[in-house]
């Protein structure tokens, strides 16, 4: 229903308001008003075009009204973008900002960290990294067989 | 009034619930081994693995042969054990990651003659990179595996 005839109808059931609209009525048009002046109008002027020249706002506050509706008239959809906002909002940190560089496989390979190494008794152990591609190697020497 | 919006949070719940079960999964990697004869035979024969493996072998061993016994691999998770039976070197390779940290593997390995560890070691080793395990000795000259893990 729109405001204007929501109006109407109270005004058809009020006979407070219709005496007061058509006091009021009566009062406004019993004023005098002077024209604008040739300064005022250029101000005016000036205030509209300044208007029309502003950048337009973003998207969002055209959205908003639209969104608000489909919140009241469909709770669930509703509920159901909240949600998916809130995932998106959780996961999407974990994944930007990971390393997206593509390494050389000589860097890739410079890369390995021998945390530890254990050998069988008796058995002598090297570590060697190649001179162009650093390779580790963990080269086992083991007891010659009895 | 209350059941569509009992049933919007319930869809919004199982979709974040099912999105964090997808990133809480365990990791897969996939491990590529390749095994490799190093020998010095009297008769000069002929290298056949990867000319820049080939490269870095013979800048640092004075083998004069690298010859491709195989390449294997495997996928596993996070805590699974993958192993490689190294058939005609009598030995088992096994591969077990540990952890995956972005782009960081850190992979327990181990070396086995006749079910008996040779060598155990920890590393960390980035996605792509490759390391060599080496050493042991074969009826024709010593094994070198190429352990490449993503």
């Amino acid at each position: 229903m729109t405001d204007e005839t929501r109006e109407a109808r109270h005004l058809a059931r009020c006979a407070t308001c219709r005496e007061d609209g058509a006091a009021l009525g009566a009062a406004l048009r019993a004023l005098s008003v002077a024209p604008l002046s040739a300064v005022e109008q250029a101000r005016i002027r000036a205030a509209i075009r300044g208007e029309l020249a502003a950048p337009r706002a973003g998207w969002l506050p055209a959205v908003l009204p639209w969104l608000r509706g489909v919140a009241r008239r469909r709770p669930t959809f509703a509920w159901a973008a909240a949600a998916a906002a809130v995932v998106t909002l959780v996961l999407a940190p974990l994944h930007i900002g990971r390393e997206t560089r593509v390494f050389s496989q000589a860097e890739l390979n410079a890369q390995t960290w021998i945390e530890h190494i254990d050998a069988a008794p008796s058995t002598s152990v090297l570590v060697l990294e190649t001179p162009k591609e650093h390779l580790s190697i963990i080269w086992v020497m083991e007891p010659p067989a009895l | 009034m209350r059941r569509p919006r009992a049933l919007g949070v319930l869809v919004g719940v199982a979709w974040l619930a099912a999105g964090l079960a997808a990133h809480a999964q365990a990791p897969t990697v996939t491990f590529t081994a390749q095994a490799i004869e190093a020998s010095s035979p009297k008769t000069p024969g002929r290298s056949d693995i990867d000319a820049s493996l080939l490269g870095e072998l013979k800048a640092t061993f004075q083998f004069t042969r690298y010859r491709s016994l195989g390449t294997v691999s495997g996928s596993v998770r996070v805590g699974q054990m993958w192993s490689a039976s190294l058939t005609s070197a009598g030995l088992v390779f096994e591969v077990t990651p540990r952890a995956v940290d972005g782009g960081t593997i850190t992979v327990d390995v181990r070396l086995l003659r006749e079910g008996a560890p040779v060598v155990t070691t920890t590393l960390r080793i980035a996605a792509g990179g490759k390391v060599l395990v080496g050493g042991p000795t074969i009826p024709t000259g010593r094994i070198i595996v190429a352990l490449t893990g993503r």
